[in-house]
C-alpha cells in the first residue's frame, strides 16, 4: 500500500483513532526526516501539516506510465508518402458538405475525387467513414479514395472493417441490408458483376433475400439475363416466382410475355365503321373471352372485388392492366390517342380507364403516357382521368411534363403530398426549362404551407437534379416582399445553396 | 487573414445565430460589400425601410451593425464574414465609407485609453486592504478550527453531513470576505460521496484549504508570487486596473483552443494560449451572463500579435488581453519534446501551487496509439498519457497522425490529457 493510501485510511478514521505519528512511521525515510522538522502541535494540526506536505510530494512526484512500444506498435503506422490530396478549395467544399449535412452531394464530390486520382485528406476521413457505416454505396466510393491512411484507420475500428473487404467478401458475409445496397450500387456501376454475384449464391439464399434481390435487380438486359429470369418461374417461393412473372411480362421478348399477349389479344377488338362510312370505328372489350388459365397462372382474382364489374369483366380489367400498350397499337393498328379516346368518352368503357393507367405505369410506356396527358391538358379531362394520372407521370416525356406543371390541372394531379416524391422519380437529365417548371410546381404547392421537417431531406435531394443555370433564377421563386412565407424562403435558399455547392464541386478540384 | 467557415461559425453566440447567419450569407441580400485588409463592411436589406450597415474590424475582431438585434455578433455580421469566406470577389469596394472609417477610429482611440488607465488613490486602497485583511484573519482562524474538528472526527463522517453543515460554514467565510474559502467549503459539500475515490478528493480539498489558511497566517514569509496565489485562493479580486498598469507580455500568442462550460447563471469560456517567443502559457477566462454579448476577439486556431497582462502568481497563468495589434494565421506550436520534460516542469509548478489541477500543455512529438480501447499519446521513451476526448476527436487525432508523431495541444488534469488541437499537414486542427 502506498503512502497516500495510509494517509487516506488515517484521515477516514480521524486523529482520535489514528494519531499522525502512526502514519508518519509508515512513510519513506526522507519524508519522515522532513516532517520531523515541523513544529509539533496537537494531533489535528500535525495531521494537517503532514497532509499538506504529502499532497505536494505526491502531486509533484506523479509520473506517466511507460508502455511497451513494441506492443504498442502492433497497429504499425500509415505511410502516406506520395498521396495526392484534393485542392484547398475542394477540401473547403467537402468540409461544408459535411458540416452543413449536404450528404447527397458527397457522392458527386467523391466521384470527382476518384476521377482526378486524389485521396481524401486525413482530417475528413473519420466523419466520412462514420457516414458510410450504414451506406454500402458510400463505402464503395470511399474505399476508392480513402488512401493508405483510410486503410490504416479502418483497421482500428470494427465498424469500418467492411471498407477493407472486397465486393465478393461483402456479398458473402454482409447482412441482408448491406448486400441489397451493394447489389443496387453495382447495378449502377457494373451490372455484369452484380448479376454474376447474385447468380453465384442464388441457390443458397433464403426466399426473403431472393425476393429482395430480384426486386432490386428487376429488368433483365440481355438474353442470358432473360433466360435466368425465366428459370425463376419455377422458384420454390411463390412470391419469387410471381415477381419473376411480373418482370417477364414487361419483357416483350420473353416467352411468357409472348404467350400472354398471343392469347389475350382477343380481349380488345376494333369494330370498323359502316360500309357507307357512317359512324366511326369502335373499340369493344370482349369480356367473354376465356381468361381463366392466365388468371390462375398469374395469381389474379377470378371473382370481382368491385360491384361495377361482373366476374368476367373484372378478369378482363386485370388482364388489361398487364398487356403491353404497344401490343394494342399493333393489334388494332391505330394510335394510342385513338385507343384511349373511347375509354374516356364512352361511359361503358370508362370503368376500364384505371387499367390503362396501370399498364402505362407498369410498362413505362412514354407514348401512351404522353397521349394520356394530352387528354388531361385538353379541357375535356374527366375526374377518372385526373384521378389516375399521377401513377403514369414517371413514364411521360419532359416536354409534356413541363406543360402539365404549368397547367391548372396540375393542382388536381400533383398534390403537396406527392409532388416531391414524383419529382424524385424523374430520372432523366433536367433541362433548365424543366427545372424551372419543377420549381414553379413546388412553389405552388409549398410556398403557403411550407416544407415539413420530414420532407426536407427529399426536397434537398432535388438539388442534385436541378440544372445549374437555375441559380440565376432564384428571385423568380421568392414570394413577394409583402408576403412572409418564411419557411419557403428558408427552404428555397437552402436548396439554392445546395445547387451552388454542387456547381462548385467540379471546378474546385482544379483551383 | 482568411477565416474558415468553421472558425466564423464559432463566433456565433448560439445555434440559432449560426442558422440565421448562414441565411445572411447570400449575395442577393447585400446591397453593397467592401473590404480592406483590416475591415469588412456591407449594407443589407432587413425588415426596416433603410438597409442595415454592418462593419467588422478584422485586426482586433469587433463588429457593429445598425440592426436592432441584441445578439452579438448579429446574424448580419456572421453572414458578412461567411460571404467573405465564400465569395471574396463580391467585395468590390476598397475604400471604407465614413460610417466604417469613423467606427474604426473610435475603436483605435478606445484601445489607447485602455492602455493608459486613470491613476488610483493609493491611500484609500491601502485602507481597504487593511480592513479586509482583518476580516479574513477572523475567517481563517474559524476555518482552521473547523478543519481540525473534521480531522479529529475523521472523513468517514462527511457523507452523513447535511447541506446546512456546508452552507453555514461557507456563509461565514463569505462574511469574512474570503469567498475563495467559501468555494472550497462548497466544493467539499458537492463531492459525490457515493462515487469511488471520494476519499482522495475530500482529503485533497481539505488539505488545500489548510494550505491556504496557513499561507495567509505566514503571509510575511511567503514569496510575492505565492502571496498572490494565497490571495487568489482566498477570493481576493485582483483589480483589472492593476493588470493594465503592468507592462504586460508582448508576443505572438497562439490560441490553442477553448473550452466552454455552462451553468444556470453563467457561461464560462476558457481560452488557452501559448506565446511563441516567451513560450509562456496563458489562460484567459470570459464570464458571460445570459443576454450579455460575447467578446469574440479570441479566435481559436489563429495567433494574435498582442500584449497580455498576467495575474500575479507563483505560476502566472491567468491573463487578460491588454492590447491586440493583429490577428495572423496559426503556425506550428512548439512544445515539450518528451513527457518527462513536462513532468519536471509540472512538478515545479505544483510543488508551490495551492490549487492548480489543470495545466495547459503542448506535446511536441507524441504518437497517438489506440491500445485496449484507449487512446494513448506516447513519447520517444515510451511514456504515455491517456487522452480523454470525444469519439469524433479520437478518430480525428488518429487520422491526422496515421500512427506517426504529431504535435498535440491540450490540458492535463489528473495525468489525463484533454486535447484541444493537433498540428498536422501544416495546419492546426481544432478538436
Amino acid at each position: 500500500m502506498n503512502s497516500i493510501d495510509e494517509i487516506l485510511k488515517a484521515a477516514l478514521l480521524g486523529t482520535d483513532k489514528t494519531p499522525p505519528q502512526s502514519v508518519i512511521a509508515s512513510l519513506p525515510q526522507a519524508v519522515q526526516q522532513e516532517l520531523s522538522q515541523l513544529p509539533s502541535e496537537d494531533n489535528e494540526t500535525n495531521f494537517l501539516q503532514l497532509s499538506a506536505f504529502m499532497l505536494s510530494y505526491y502531486r509533484a512526484g506523479q509520473e506517466f506510465p511507460v508502455v511497451d512500444i513494441d506492443t504498442a506498435n502492433q497497429n504499425n503506422s500509415s505511410e502516406i508518402e506520395g498521396e495526392k490530396y484534393a485542392s484547398t478549395a475542394a477540401n473547403r467544399l467537402l468540409r461544408a458538405l459535411i458540416s452543413e449535412n449536404r450528404h447527397s452531394l458527397l457522392t458527386i464530390w467523391l466521384t470527382h475525387c476518384a476521377e482526378k486520382s486524389y485521396k481524401i485528406a486525413p482530417q475528413y476521413l473519420p466523419q466520412l467513414l462514420k457516414l458510410g457505416e450504414e451506406d454500402v454505396a458510400l463505402q464503395r466510393q470511399l474505399a476508392e479514395v480513402m488512401g493508405e491512411r483510410g486503410h490504416w484507420l479502418t483497421n482500428l475500428n470494427d465498424d469500418w472493417q467492411v471498407l477493407r473487404q472486397s465486393t465478393q467478401e461483402i456479398w458473402e458475409t454482409g447482412t441482408s441490408r448491406q448486400r441489397k445496397q451493394l447489389l443496387r450500387h453495382l447495378l449502377d456501376h457494373d451490372r455484369a458483376q452484380a448479376t454474376e454475384l447474385m447468380q453465384s449464391t442464388w441457390k443458397e439464399e433464403n426466399a426473403t433475400d431472393r425476393f429482395d434481390f430480384l426486386s432490386v435487380w428487376s429488368n433483365p438486359q440481355s438474353a442470358e439475363e432473360l433466360t435466368f429470369l425465366e428459370t425463376l418461374l419455377q422458384d420454390k417461393s411463390k412470391k419469387v416466382a410471381a415477381l419473376a412473372q411480373q418482370l417477364l411480362l414487361r419483357q416483350s421478348e420473353s416467352k411468357l410475355a409472348q404467350q400472354f399477349h398471343q392469347q389475350c389479344h382477343q380481349l380488345l377488338t376494333l369494330k370498323k365503321g359502316s360500309m357507307l362510312g357512317i359512324g366511326s370505328a369502335k373499340i369493344e372489350i370482349n369480356a367473354d373471352v376465356n381468361l381463366t388459365t392466365w388468371i390462375k397462372e398469374l395469381g389474379l382474382e377470378p371473382e370481382s372485388l368491385d360491384k361495377a364489374f361482373t366476374d368476367q369483366e373484372y378478369q378482363a380489367f386485370q388482364i388489361l392492366s398487364l398487356i403491353q400498350p404497344k401490343v394494342w397499337e399493333e393489334q388494332l393498328d391505330i394510335s394510342p390517342e385513338k385507343i384511349l379516346t373511347p375509354f374516356i368518352t364512352d361511359k361503358s368503357l370508362q370503368k376500364y380507364l384505371p387499367a390503362w393507367a396501370a399498364t402505362v405505369a407498369f410498362h413505362r410506356n412514354s407514348n401512351w403516357a404522353n397521349a394520356w396527358l394530352d387528354f388531361v391538358l385538353a379541357s375535356s379531362a374527366t375526374k377518372v382521368l385526373l384521378n389516375n394520372t399521377s401513377s403514369l407521370l414517371p413514364a411521360a416525356s419532359p416536354e409534356v411534363l413541363v406543360c402539365l406543371f404549368s397547367d391548372k390541372q396540375a393542382e388536381a394531379i400533383l398534390s403537396t403530398n406527392n409532388s416531391i416524391q414524383l419529382l424524385e422519380e424523374l430520372r432523366f437529365p433536367w433541362s433548365l426549362e424543366f427545372s424551372k417548371a419543377a420549381l414553379h410546381l413546388l412553389y405552388r404547392n409549398f410556398a403557403d404551407r411550407g416544407v415539413y421537417h420530414y420532407e426536407t431531406e427529399a426536397f434537398m435531394r432535388l438539388a442534385e437534379r436541378m440544372h445549374i443555370k437555375i441559380l440565376a433564377h432564384q428571385e423568380e421563386f421568392l414570394p413577394p416582399q409583402n408576403e412572409k412565407r418564411d419557411t419557403w424562403r428558408t427552404m428555397l435558399r437552402d436548396l439554392f445553396r445546395t445547387i451552388e455547392l454542387k456547381t462548385k464541386i467540379p471546378t474546385s478540384f482544379d483551383e | 487573414m482568411q477565416w474558415t467557415e468553421e472558425q466564423i461559425l464559432e463566433l456565433a453566440p448560439d445555434a440559432a445565430s449560426v442558422k440565421a447567419g448562414k441565411k445572411q450569407a447570400n449575395l442577393s441580400k447585400w446591397l453593397r460589400l467592401g473590404a480592406t485588409e483590416n475591415s469588412l463592411w456591407g449594407e443589407v436589406q432587413g425588415s426596416g425601410s433603410t438597409p442595415y450597415q454592418t462593419r467588422i474590424d478584422l485586426r482586433q475582431i469587433g463588429y457593429k451593425c445598425t440592426c436592432p438585434s441584441r445578439k452579438f455578433p448579429c446574424k448580419h455580421a456572421i453572414g458578412l464574414l461567411l460571404l467573405r469566406a465564400r465569395s471574396a470577389d463580391a467585395f468590390t469596394e476598397t475604400t471604407p465609407p465614413d460610417w466604417v472609417a469613423d467606427w474604426l477610429n473610435q475603436r483605435e482611440k478606445r484601445e489607447e485609453r485602455k492602455a493608459n488607465p486613470k491613476p488610483v488613490d493609493e491611500k484609500a486602497r491601502q485602507k481597504r486592504v487593511a480592513s479586509r485583511m482583518k476580516k479574513i484573519e477572523g475567517g481563517v482562524e474559524e476555518l482552521q478550527l473547523w478543519l481540525k474538528d473534521l480531522v479529529r472526527d475523521g472523513l468517514a463522517t462527511l457523507p452523513t453531513r447535511d447541506r446546512a453543515f456546508w452552507q453555514n460554514t461557507a456563509a461565514r467565510m463569505v462574511d469574512a470576505q474570503a469567498p475563495g474559502l467559501a468555494n472550497f467549503v462548497r466544493r467539499m459539500g458537492e463531492i459525490n460521496y457515493h462515487a469511488a475515490g471520494w476519499e482522495y478528493t475530500a482529503w485533497q480539498t481539505l488539505t488545500q484549504m489548510y494550505l491556504v489558511t496557513e499561507g495567509f497566517k505566514q503571509w510575511e514569509s511567503l514569496d510575492a508570487g505565492v502571496q498572490e496565489d494565497v490571495k487568489t485562493a482566498l477570493g481576493w479580486p485582483y483589480a483589472k486596473d492593476e493588470l493594465h498598469r503592468q507592462a504586460g507580455v508582448e508576443d505572438i500568442w497562439q490560441i490553442l483552443g477553448k473550452q466552454e462550460f455552462q451553468d444556470e447563471r453563467l457561461t464560462t469560456i476558457r481560452y488557452l494560449l501559448k506565446g511563441k517567443t516567451s513560450e509562456r502559457y496563458a489562460l484567459i477566462l470570459q464570464f458571460i451572463a445570459p443576454g450579455q454579448p460575447r467578446d469574440t476577439s479570441l479566435m481559436p486556431a489563429t495567433q494574435l500579435e498582442a500584449t497580455l497582462a498576467f495575474y500575479p502568481s507563483n505560476y502566472p497563468l491567468r491573463a487578460v488581453v491588454k492590447e491586440i495589434r493583429q490577428t495572423h494565421p496559426m503556425s506550428q506550436p512548439e512544445g515539450y519534446a518528451t513527457l518527462a520534460e513536462f513532468e519536471a516542469s509540472y512538478a515545479q509548478v505544483v510543488s508551490f501551487d495551492l490549487q492548480t489541477n489543470q495545466l495547459p500543455v503542448v506535446l511536441g512529438t507524441v504518437t497517438p496509439r489506440w491500445i485496449g480501447e484507449k487512446l494513448l499519446l506516447t513519447d520517444s521513451t515510451g511514456k504515455a498519457v491517456t487522452v480523454q476526448v470525444t469519439e469524433e476527436g479520437r478518430w480525428k487525432i488518429l487520422a491526422l497522425s496515421g500512427g506517426q508523431p504529431i504535435t498535440v495541444a491540450g490540458i492535463i488534469e489528473n495525468r489525463m490529457l484533454h486535447p484541444l488541437g493537433v498540428w498536422a499537414f501544416s495546419e492546426y486542427h481544432l478538436l
